[in-house]
């Protein structure tokens, strides 16, 4: 609090350690340990409330506000050369511009908007601030990652570019004065704090964003660069302008309270509609191509691979849906695709499609190690468990049976599936490859040539499902070899497998 | 046939040998020494075995068997598609089968059918996959789909039938016939891809019989 005079009014760079001219709460008084240099980049996007709305001909403006008090919140290229400006009430802009076509702003395209872009600088940095047009994150540890500046500014513009944006930048060591500087002296990189003090003085008040009535008194009092603001003694500027205005200019030089971080979602989920609707499969493949290539983006970015996902299908003959189980956890685009594409087609894409919704339920974290397994098997062919998940995607989970043994002399039951595992073989009599289940009544056994061998069944008594039977093998005149046998309890012939 | 390089007349032509390589896959052997001694190639050819038999059961199986038992303990997959009864896992099992990879797969529809083939072909770890087609002729590009990926991938397709020929345009690998006589032995005959030729002859199956 005791700061003198003469060291505000100096007109040269604070020194390197600041102290701040406001007493802070304790935990923020200590002076953060310098094991990471911090440094933001901010990306402004001038025209982000018109890049939001569906593309239009001619010269076009967003606005704000209503009827008489309505003004210009962006403004395209077209009609910037006839002179409309941004903050230009609506009316004097048609009277400049009369062909102007003008939409009133719409706060949920933009937050859309402005989602897709954090998402994409999340790729840069965990550490993303949403701003009213655009975002500010933290570059500072992944500078060298995304080897140096040049390189991560080609990688940024061009991703801004595929969201069809052009943004303006700037880096700082704060997070409010790499905002204000994109804003307002866009293209400057400043690592240091040094020289934050001198690259700031000259912005214009506006940037401490004063309302309205104390924008209006800064100006009358000839208060408008930021240099002047320093210039004054802190307590009586805390005292006329307020408390807030002091400790916004003063986050600036220093260090920012933490800002609301964009935080992504932990679920994707996307929906893609086709207008007019599509019959040809060959027209969905490519949406569903680029869906799973979404997907996997999201995927990676996040470190997860998925395990369960969601999918959705509106016909018009009505909505399906269904689920993929991924028996290893996946985030390779080519086998989401190929997998969504055997459900979507098993699930009878036949009809006219409408929109193909996917969700994810159930991620889990992908690991380095798993990573690259998964890209080996990829590119070795489809691995046996890859096929399995194919063909239950495509027939269901029960479609694919594995055989397994169980030890029961009642040779229907020895066919049921055991959760136990294969039991130990007993030593059986020959069997057939092939069983009749149940078994079918014989046709014509006196056309048979019996076997002499005969074997007694006599089983079950102890569940309820007695058997008493005695099995021979019998060759039909057409050559069939048959395992048949006569039930002892009342004589009658059954077919039960047949062996070729 | 008028200008035609050397080149696309060989293409044309599958009666003219291109070399040992092109000719043959790779070839298992039956498991059975005495069946490698008749069979041309000295074995079962990877690719597509073209099995006719007059009616299901004869026992057309159990020539496989020992295939199938030798390519399940290599870590290959036997994968029945289709088949026109249940497998019974303790005869399998009896022959040598690894019933951890013996499979099957009922798909509801004939397309479903076609869908699986041209999946489980092209898998590498299928080795035998045995198909019973059920309703009309099958297109000749599916089976010559088959045949090559076959034969790519060392796997056997055995594609078990009522219909004495494959339809004209496509040579299997091996083209089999078996019957049973009056006395119930069981005689085969056949035609390689080649063109070498199998006499009919009674095949002895007491080793693999029950």
């Amino acid at each position: 609090m005791s700061r003198s005079a003469v060291q505000l009014d100096l007109p040269f760079d604070p020194p390197a350690r600041p102290r701040p001219c406001l007493p802070r709460p304790a935990t923020a008084a200590a002076p953060r340990p310098a094991a990471r240099r911090r440094l933001w980049l901010a990306v402004y996007v001038a025209d982000l409330p018109l890049a939001a709305l569906p593309a239009a001909p001619g010269p076009q403006a967003v606005t704000e506000g209503e009827g008489q008090a309505a003004r210009l919140a962006a403004v395209d290229e077209t009609a910037r050369r006839h002179g409309v400006r941004e903050g230009m009430g609506l009316t004097a802009a048609l009277l400049r511009c009369p062909a102007l076509r003008h939409r009133p702003r719409s706060p949920e395209a933009e937050a859309a908007l402005l989602a897709r872009l954090a998402d994409r600088a999340y790729r840069f940095s965990d550490t993303v601030a949403l701003a009213e047009r655009g975002v500010v994150l933290e570059i500072g540890g992944s500078l060298r990652l995304f080897g140096g500046r040049t390189a991560l500014l080609r990688r940024w513009t061009a991703a801004l570019a595929a969201l069809g944006l052009d943004g303006r930048w700037a880096a700082a060591p704060t997070r409010p004065a790499a905002w204000w500087l994109a804003r307002w002296r866009p293209g400057l990189w400043l690592e240091a704090l040094e020289g934050l003090r001198a690259a700031l003085r000259d912005l214009p008040i506006e940037a401490l964003e004063p309302a309205p009535r104390e924008r209006l008194r800064l100006r009358a009092a000839g208060l408008r660069r930021l240099g002047e603001l320093w210039r004054l003694p802190p307590d009586a500027l805390a005292r006329r302008y307020g408390r807030a205005l002091l400790e916004r200019l003063d986050a600036a030089l220093y260090d920012a309270p933490a800002p609301p971080l964009y935080r992504p979602p932990a679920v994707f989920r996307e929906r893609c509609a086709f207008e007019p609707e599509v019959n040809r499969w060959t027209q969905i493949a490519p949406a569903l191509d680029a869906l799973a290539g979404r997907l996997a983006a999201f995927l990676e970015q996040r470190v997860l691979a998925v395990e369960a996902l969601a999918w959705r299908l509106e016909t018009d003959r009505g909505r399906r849906e269904g689920l993929l189980h991924f028996a290893r956890p996946c985030r390779e685009a080519r086998r989401i695709a190929r997998r969504l594409r055997d459900a979507l087609q098993a699930a009878g894409a036949h009809g006219a499609v409408r929109a193909v919704e996917l969700e994810t339920t159930s991620c889990r974290p992908a690991t380095a190690v798993a990573a690259s397994l998964f890209e080996g098997a990829a590119t070795a062919g489809e691995s046996w468990a890859a096929l399995c998940e194919r063909l239950r995607d495509r027939f269901g989970p029960q479609a694919l049976v594995t055989a397994r043994l169980r030890a029961d002399w009642r040779p229907e039951r020895a066919l049921q599936p055991s959760t136990v595992g294969a039991a130990a073989l007993p030593a059986l009599p020959p069997r057939p490859l092939w069983l009749l289940d149940p078994p079918r009544p014989a046709r014509e056994p006196a056309q048979w040539r019996l076997e002499e061998e005969v074997e007694r069944i006599e089983q079950g008594w102890w569940d309820g499902r007695p058997v008493r039977r005695d099995y021979r093998w019998a060759r039909t005149p057409d050559g069939r070899r048959l395992w048949v046998f006569r039930d002892r309890r009342d004589g009658r012939w059954w077919v039960q497998g047949v062996d070729g | 046939m008028k200008n035609n390089s050397l080149e696309d007349l060989l293409k044309a032509t599958s009666h003219v040998s291109k070399g040992p390589a092109a000719a043959f896959g790779r070839v298992h052997s039956s498991g059975v020494p005495a069946w490698d001694a008749r069979l041309p190639g000295g074995g079962w050819p990877a690719g597509l075995l073209w099995v006719y038999r007059p009616v299901a059961g004869l026992g057309e199986m159990r020539l496989f068997l020992p295939l199938c038992a030798q390519r399940s303990a290599a870590g290959r997959h036997v994968v029945l598609l289709d088949p026109p009864w249940t497998p019974y896992p303790p005869a399998w099992a009896a022959a040598g089968v690894r019933l951890e990879r013996l499979h099957w797969l009922q798909p509801p529809d004939e397309a479903g059918v076609r869908w699986a083939l041209d999946a489980l072909v092209r898998c590498p770890a299928c080795g035998v996959l045995g198909c019973w087609p059920r309703r009309g002729p099958p297109p000749a590009a599916l089976l010559q789909r088959l045949q090559q990926a076959g034969a790519a991938q060392g796997a056997v397709v055995l594609w078990f039938t009522d219909r004495k020929r494959p339809p004209p345009g496509f040579k299997p690998s091996l083209h089999l016939a078996l019957w049973r006589d009056a006395a119930g032995r069981l005689w085969l005959a056949g035609r390689s891809r080649r063109g070498t030729v199998l006499p009919a002859c009674p095949w002895p199956e007491a080793e693999a019989g029950p």
